[in-house]
């Protein structure tokens, strides 16, 4: 089918199956391998991507849902060249490890933050319940979404 | 795949008469596009509302609420008539999956995946819930305690869709509780829907649906008439919750976690007593 949508901020028309998971689509097609698979069963949110202003697992939607939407993945997130804010905060917390939650906790913290620029831990926590780390612990993750939070 | 997508509500007749007996209906799609994706769903063609306003609405009328079919968890968590009238709603709503999850999922899709464990059911029985069901050739009712047929089967035809979701105003104070394997993020196991007026200091109606324990909520009527005319104390809401393991006991097989659910129902019961009074929390 022909769809018609808005992605990181552009708009794009192209032809997929209409049964096509956005993560495929992202990662396939468009060669936006930013988003990462983890479980493909909406347990895990690494493949979260930001659609009409809502985090959502790219897992479970299918091209056949998006026409008009919009969508914005984490190569979106970038302000002219360099790492948005929330980005810097991950780097400067040592909120990553091995790297694989990573895409879907910011896209996650980013959807909080255009909400709620001023969340609570406990809002933090809330947002990101659906955002699984295998590595961390959680606690640089928090200290690094706080941190995106304050001043921003 | 053929795909139906209608833009407007005009459209959407015209897509229903398309479809064939292999066509299935796309809500979020965040239990069906995990079987579609693995291969245990195979349909012919998926026809999605989502794009159509008028399934997506929430509105109020003198009488009760019409939710859309496309209405997402998030929605309805956050919707101000909900969250005042219908409370149990949105304890139900706001505990579905994750934030991910809720942002996309649609109580449509909660109704048509007829699961046994569907956080929204027990919801919708507490508060008389009629759908209203699309099919190329008009509307029909069907009240909520018709709908589901067994796991995973509604009684809709397969070119019917789930437009509207109709409740009148409760004229009780209700809540909603769920439990589950972990705090967040979890499939029920085992959840309560209340409903309770008072008259002084005494029950005057009680309604007290149980989730997750059958294929379809069990209206706890013995608990229910022990309830009628009682004060609201911590003996009598333990009663409420005996009543509950003595079922669970005799009903539930022991392979689907009897022995757990007997103990855990008892908190599930208090903490949905509790929840009642909102100022409280």
């Amino acid at each position: 089918m022909k769809l018609t949508f808005k992605l990181n901020g552009k708009k794009r028309v192209i032809e997929a199956e209409p049964q096509k998971r956005l993560l495929d689509l992202l990662r396939e097609d468009l060669h936006m391998t930013g988003t990462k698979e983890g479980c493909g069963e909406g347990e895990c949110g690494a493949c979260t991507v930001i659609i009409d202003g809502e985090a959502v697992h790219s897992c479970l939607t299918l091209v056949c849902q998006l026409e008009g939407r919009e969508v914005i993945t984490i190569e979106g997130l970038e302000e002219n060249g360099e790492m948005c804010r929330i980005q810097r905060m991950f780097v400067e917390e040592t909120a990553i490890q091995c790297g694989y939650c990573t895409t879907g906790m910011i896209m996650s913290t980013k959807a909080l933050l255009m909400h709620n620029p001023h969340p609570t831990e406990q809002e933090i926590r809330n947002a990101l319940a659906g955002n699984i780390c295998r590595c961390s612990g959680y606690t640089q993750i928090i200290k690094a979404v706080k941190r995106s939070a304050e001043e921003a | 795949m053929e795909a139906y997508v209608p833009k407007s509500y005009s459209e959407v007749k015209e897509c229903l008469s398309k479809m064939t007996p292999d066509s299935k209906f796309l809500g979020g799609g965040t239990d069906f596009i995990i079987r579609l994706h693995s291969g245990m769903a195979k349909p012919g063609a998926l026809c999605y509302l989502g794009a159509v306003d008028e399934f997506r609405r929430i509105e109020t009328n003198r009488s009760g609420i019409v939710i859309g079919g496309y209405a997402t968890m998030t929605e309805m968590e956050h919707n101000e008539v909900i969250r005042e009238q219908f409370p149990a709603l949105m304890d139900a709503a706001s505990d579905v999956g994750s934030l991910q999850i809720r942002n996309h999922g649609t109580i449509g899709g909660n109704l048509g995946n007829a699961s046994p464990a569907g956080d929204l059911i027990p919801v919708l029985y507490l508060y008389d819930a009629v759908i209203e069901a699309l099919g190329p050739d008009g509307t029909r009712m069907i009240p909520i305690t018709e709908l589901i047929e067994r796991p995973g089967k509604t009684v809709l035809d397969y070119n019917e869709a789930i437009y509207r979701i109709h409740m009148p105003f409760p004229k009780f104070k209700s809540s909603f509780v769920k439990l589950g394997t972990r705090k967040k993020v979890t499939i029920a196991r085992i959840d309560m829907a209340l409903g309770i007026s008072m008259e002084q200091d005494k029950v005057k109606s009680v309604r007290i649906l149980i989730g997750a324990i059958s294929v379809r909520p069990v209206k706890l009527r013995e608990a229910e008439e022990f309830l009628i005319g009682k004060p609201l104390n911590e003996y009598n809401i333990m009663k409420v919750a005996e009543i509950l393991s003595d079922y669970i006991m005799a009903n539930t097989p022991k392979e689907f976690d009897r022995d757990y659910k007997v103990y855990a129902s008892r908190g599930v019961v208090m903490d949905t007593f509790l929840k009642l009074d909102r100022e409280k929390q």
